[in-house]
């Protein structure tokens, strides 16, 4: 279960988080939708201290983090139980596949390397790369490194994985290999938390629906409440904007 | 003796030796203005592969890239009156100043040249073909696409060398120029305060290297709004 | 004097005796300059505490003394105090006479410090933001991220740029000759006190110089292209190139 409470976060006089309150249960996987600027990512990199928010509290598990006076060690942990995928994937150019899956295991963990290899590979394998374990990432097309991103992700066994707008940055025709691994990745019961703009995977995968605007949550709830009946008028408008023959189909 | 340090002495020092400041102008102005016509003839020959000239360039500009500054200018100080007594020109009469400045030039060319040439070629290929396809002519394309294109590349690169070039005039006095570094050396064997003479220096190029770094930074930024 | 090639060869043979001394001059001021001229950049990457403000002040101050200057305030501050005691006492005479290399080897280096802590600044700079966060996000500190993922991705951007200031120490070393260290330079000029043919002495210099910045310059290639191996696409015009 991660939980956040009261987040705030501000850049310079922009105030881009306006006291988040969510909460997600373990295996669930919530999808977060929003316009751009609504503060999406900003709540992702919290939650991984990528940004340190102004205020506010995350409890992952069995831990709790204060914001305001986050030591760096407890920084650290929370880290170690949260794993992100990158828009733009971020593979670490110096390393191949295997070594990008590897890193944070032996580096980050402390995992002898043998371990490690063997918990790589197996993610590796699972994202359908059985055969590019020693491919650098500019060897690899934009979908197979996002696929590495995921193995990266789930090879840490983190609480929860964050992915913001994974699919976002790829050529169309890619897109649907890495939303296949992700379904996947959900099927296995892991918790994720996932800002996409990918209705089809909002609709058929999320147990939970988080609409963001204007850094507060609006609205949330199943994808049938929140699809087929929003409440919210801002919810209502976005989602005309984004499916504009939603309409017409249901 | 006495003391190692008096700074007494560097107020008294410094105008003494600022105002041989312009001898070291002169060199960076000079070596400025032939090192560009000079190496953007180069950079045009290395381009367009003319025969002969374009071996010989590639030569040049290795050699000058490969070998002291000091080097250079006692090759240039021993070696330029026999090649030019070849052809009839007596410079027994010579000041030092003109074989300094000629090898400050003759150096900054190959450097120019190399700046230049990366510009130019760091344009895309796009722009030649568009060039060519609006009919404009190989030197039309270079003109008015390519060379306002590779100036914004090269300005700079060509800032950090007009500062390079600055900084190296300080080997002039080896051939017993009376610049600045020159002048703080003889007020130092004479008085044997040396020290307080090297800090005037310091000062005077520390200021004049982040006066000239400031400049052009203002100038690119101009530049680039201009360009909007 | 008309130029007598044969004058030229007799300088080279006595002047290769001293490119030990040339690369001594050069090579330890690389080495301590990448040591802490890294050092330097990293600090300023990571803003730390005191050094970095600090930093910030000193290399640019620093970076636009020339180094001939750098020599001189050395010989005098190393060389001036021995030479002051040596009218009082007889073993600080012996300093006087000895091999003034050392000095040399300093004035050098600190030079060497401020130039390539500037090409490891723009190195380190040329990787990007996101790397740093995907070590976070996996759980690395920051000095991991920096050993593991950051200086691996730099080394590639700073190999030309380091060879570039290679050249620049070996090429700028030769100005120790002005305080009588036997280098290349001035080994090749001790035979042209004897006859006077200072042109072809130069010349021989030249040729020295020359064909170690070859050298040297064809080896950075090489390990440039070695260590450079998986970044296949890797922007060459992303750091200016400081041509030296
Ligand atoms: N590092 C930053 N510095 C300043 N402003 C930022 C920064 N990151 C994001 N913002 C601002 O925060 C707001 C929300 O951004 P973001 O969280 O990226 O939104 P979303 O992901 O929903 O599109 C935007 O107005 C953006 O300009
Ligand atoms: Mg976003």
């Amino acid at each position: 279960m991660i939980e956040l409470r009261n987040v705030h976060k501000a850049f310079g006089q922009n105030e881009v988080l306006k006291g988040i309150n969510l909460k997600v249960n373990k295996g669930e996987v919530a999808v977060i939708l929003g316009p751009s600027g609504s503060g999406k990512t900003t709540l992702l990199r919290c939650i991984n201290f990528l940004e340190t928010a102004d205020d506010g509290e995350l409890i992952i598990g069995d831990s709790k983090v204060n914001f305001r006076n986050a030591a760096r060690k407890e920084i650290l942990a929370v880290r170690r139980r949260t794993a992100m995928v990158f828009q733009n994937y971020n593979l670490f150019n110096n390393m191949n596949a295997l070594e990008n899956v590897m890193e944070g295991l032996v580096t980050g963990r402390k995992f002898p390397i043998e371990k490690a290899r063997e918990i790589a590979s197996q993610a590796l394998d699972k994202v359908g790369l059985k055969d590019k374990y020693n491919a650098y990432p500019l060897q690899l097309s934009g979908g197979q490194q996002q696929r590495v991103g995921i193995a990266r992700a789930i090879a840490l066994n983190p609480d929860v994985i964050l992915f913001d707008e994974p699919t976002s940055a790829l050529d169309p025709e890619l897109v649907g290999e890495v939303l296949a691994v992700m379904q996947a990745v959900a099927k296995e019961g892991i918790t994720m938390i996932v800002v996409t703009h990918e209705m089809s995977f909002a609709m058929d995968i999320a147990q939970h629906i988080i609409f963001m605007d204007g850094g507060n949550i609006v609205e949330e709830g199943t994808p049938k409440e929140i699809f087929t009946n929003p409440k919210e008028n801002r919810t209502k408008q976005f989602l005309e904007r984004i499916l504009p023959r939603w309409n017409y189909t249901i | 003796m006495g003391s190692l340090f008096d700074i007494r002495l560097v107020f008294e020092y410094f105008p003494t030796i600022i105002s041989r400041f312009h001898i070291t102008l002169l060199i960076v102005v000079v070596a400025i203005g032939v090192g560009l016509l000079l190496g953007l003839f180069i950079a045009l020959a290395r381009m367009y592969k003319i025969p002969i000239l374009n071996q010989l360039s590639i030569v040049y500009v290795s050699f000058i890239r490969g070998t002291p500054l000091i080097v250079q200018l006692f090759i240039i100080y021993y070696g330029f009156p026999l090649l030019l007594d070849e052809i009839g020109i007596d410079v027994t009469q010579w000041e030092k100043l003109y074989f300094v400045l000629i090898a400050y030039g003759l150096n900054n060319a190959a450097f120019m040249s190399e700046i230049i040439r990366s510009a130019i070629s760091s344009v895309a290929v796009g722009q030649h073909e568009a060039a060519y396809s609006v009919g404009l002519s190989r030197w039309q394309t270079l003109r008015r696409i390519i060379l306002p294109q590779a100036f914004l590349t090269a300005f700079p690169v060509f800032g950090t060398r007009v500062v390079t070039t600055f900084e190296s005039t300080s080997l002039a006095f080896t051939l017993g120029i009376l610049d600045m570094i020159g002048q703080a050396q003889a007020i130092g064997s004479r008085t044997y305060h040396e020290l307080e003479g090297y800090v005037v220096l310091a000062i005077i190029f520390i200021a004049v290297s982040m006066i000239l770094e400031k400049i052009f930074i203002y100038a690119e930024k101009r530049l680039i709004l201009n360009r909007r | 004097m008309i130029f007598d090639f044969q004058y030229v060869v007799t300088s080279f043979t006595t002047a290769i005796h001293y490119i030990p001394a040339t690369l001594a001059l050069s090579l330890i001021p690389l080495f301590l300059g990448i040591i802490f001229g890294t050092m330097i950049a990293v600090c300023r990457r990571f803003r730390i505490k005191f050094v970095a403000p600090l930093a910030d002040i000193a290399i640019p101050v620093m970076k636009g003394i020339p180094l001939v200057l750098y020599l001189f305030i050395m010989n005098f501050l190393i060389f001036k105090p021995f030479d002051m005691l040596a009218q009082y006492y007889a073993w600080a005479d012996i300093i006087r006479y000895m091999d003034k290399l050392y000095i040399g080897i300093i004035a050098i280096s600190i030079y060497a410090i401020v130039i390539i802590s500037e090409t490891m600044r723009s190195a380190l700079m040329s990787v990007g933001k996101g790397q740093y966060e995907a070590c976070y996000s996996v759980g690395l500190t920051r000095w991991q991220a920096l050993w593991r993922v950051i200086l691996p991705q730099s080394l590639p951007v700073a190999i030309p740029v380091l060879g570039n200031n290679l050249i620049g120490l070996i090429k700028g070393s030769s100005v120790v000759y002005l305080i009588t260290v036997l280098d290349v330079m001035n080994g090749a000029l001790t035979t042209a006190q004897i006859n006077y043919r200072f042109l072809e002495a130069y010349i021989a210099a030249a040729f020295i110089y020359w064909g170690i910045c070859l050298l040297t310059e064809w080896l950075f290639t090489v390990w440039e292209n070695h260590t450079k191996k998986y970044q296949m696409r890797i922007d060459k015009h992303n750091l200016r190139k400081e041509v030296l």
